[in-house]
């Protein structure tokens, strides 16, 4: 039903959990309609000179 | 590959060795058209006739009154649209649960565009109808009322005698769709007023394709296939003697090992169902604690979805099924759960484990303890489980 490479990583997740004071946190899915993701970012140093 | 256990025999079961042999003459030897003239084709005739009394047997009908048709889903149309349509001038008001198989529901979806009404019981928490709303719901106009004996999905029984006595005392006709239920609890035509019973062979240990429809002597029914003069004129199509034979058989050895079988699923369910509840937090049983079917366990587990847990038992070797959303392509989880009252974040967490006369005391404790280790896994990586851990006090 699912490709080998989404069986590879929901057998072994990369990645996975939360981290301790994360820069930032998002949230995708629904728990209504069964799928839900969290992301955590935990940036080290802040860039000066970028431009957006 | 690990041992396979086989836990969705709701879904179907594996056609039992004495009914296959049974069966086999009819494909080579015995292969005539039980409806030819020739002397050949008489040990066919022999053995349908033979079958439609075992089936008649199980459920206390007359031979008569039992029509061979394609399966449970075929039963449930003819019983419906052929009603539907004999007795439209009575009125066009049908009454049936809300829990019903889909055999039933989209066969009422399709009634409703051709002009009848359809009244959709509520079922409690653990997924009965209620008699009183039953009662309030019949008319003048009411033809029909169907309901199901036992839910396929979290195995609750259906109070179907009570229900057959209040269609009859108020002159309505009652059919059951009795697919999970015929071969695995007692069910009597007479003694629970039932007019019309839908059964397919594969539920309990005969082959696919093969079912019945009882249909009570007396009710006005239209054929549905329309052809040849097979099964009383009312269902066309050369009999699937094979099938059929097999169909027989099965009923006969369900009848005859109803009750030490069904001691031996209830004493291992109630095993599975007290180690899941006291072990596992967060869960619980759907469906009627002790009027359900001897073979069903169905869990919610809270923060988790339905379909991951198939996937790690899958990969143990141990076959379930989920009324979660992705498995049937739809968004919504099972409509059953959501009927007994479930939010959709719980529903989409069920479990749904049905046990055979094979199931062994090693199987269910394989799976309770592997169930303990899943559950943990899929919470570790759950953010709603993450959210709940947080908000605790």
């Amino acid at each position: 039903m699912y490709s080998e490479k989404v069986m590879g990583h929901f057998n072994n997740s990369r990645n996975a959990g939360g981290t301790e004071n994360p820069s930032g946190v998002g949230t995708v899915g629904n728990a209504k309609c069964g799928d839900i993701m969290r992301i955590y970012f935990d940036i080290a140093e802040k860039a000066e000179d970028e431009e957006y | 590959m690990n041992k396979i256990i086989y836990l969705d025999n709701a879904a179907t079961t594996q056609v039992s060795e004495q009914v296959l042999n049974e069966m086999l003459p009819f494909f080579r030897q015995t292969y005539s058209n039980p409806s030819a003239v020739y002397s050949f084709a008489g040990e066919g005739k022999k053995a349908v006739d033979y079958a439609r009394r075992q089936a008649a047997e199980l459920i206390g009908a007359n031979v008569e009154e039992i029509y061979f048709t394609g399966g449970g889903s075929e039963s449930d149309n003819w019983a419906l649209k052929a009603t539907a349509e004999a007795y439209s001038s009575k009125g066009k008001h049908i009454i049936t649960s809300k829990i019903e198989h889909h055999a039933i529901l989209h066969t009422c979806e399709y009634l409703e565009k051709q002009g009848y009404e359809i009244t959709y019981l509520d079922v409690d928490e653990e997924g009965k109808i209620s008699l009183e709303e039953l009662r309030t719901a019949i008319r003048s106009d009411t033809i029909l009322i169907s309901v199901m004996a036992a839910n396929n999905e979290i195995g609750t029984i259906e109070p179907i005698a009570e229900i057959g006595r209040i269609a009859h005392e108020k002159g309505v006709l009652f059919h059951t769709d009795a697919v999970q239920a015929y071969g695995h609890i007692p069910i009597h035509v007479d003694e629970m007023h039932i007019d019309m019973l839908s059964a397919s062979g594969h539920k309990f240990n005969g082959p696919k394709g093969i079912g019945i429809l009882y249909i009570r002597k007396g009710v006005k029914i239209r054929s549905f296939i329309h052809g040849g003069a097979q099964e009383r004129n009312r269902r066309a199509g050369t009999s699937n003697v094979p099938g059929i034979v097999g169909f027989g058989k099965a009923a006969e050895i369900a009848g005859k090992t109803m009750e030490a079988r069904t001691r031996k699923e209830i004493t291992l369910r109630d095993h599975l169902i007290e180690r899941v509840l006291s072990e596992i937090p967060y869960v619980r049983l759907n469906g009627h604690k002790t009027d359900r079917l001897p073979n069903n366990v169905n869990f919610c587990f809270r923060f988790i979805e339905g379909e991951s847990l198939l996937i790690l038992l899958d990969q143990l070797g141990v076959c379930a099924s989920s009324g979660s959303a992705c498995t049937s392509g739809s968004l919504d989880p099972s409509h059953v759960l959501l009927a007994i009252g479930l939010p959709h974040e719980i529903a989409h967490g069920s479990l749904r484990i049905t046990l055979s006369e094979e199931t062994t005391l090693e199987d269910i404790d394989f799976v309770a303890d592997e169930l303990k280790k899943i559950v943990e896994r899929l919470r570790d990586m759950s953010p709603l489980y993450e959210d709940f851990v947080k908000n605790q006090p």
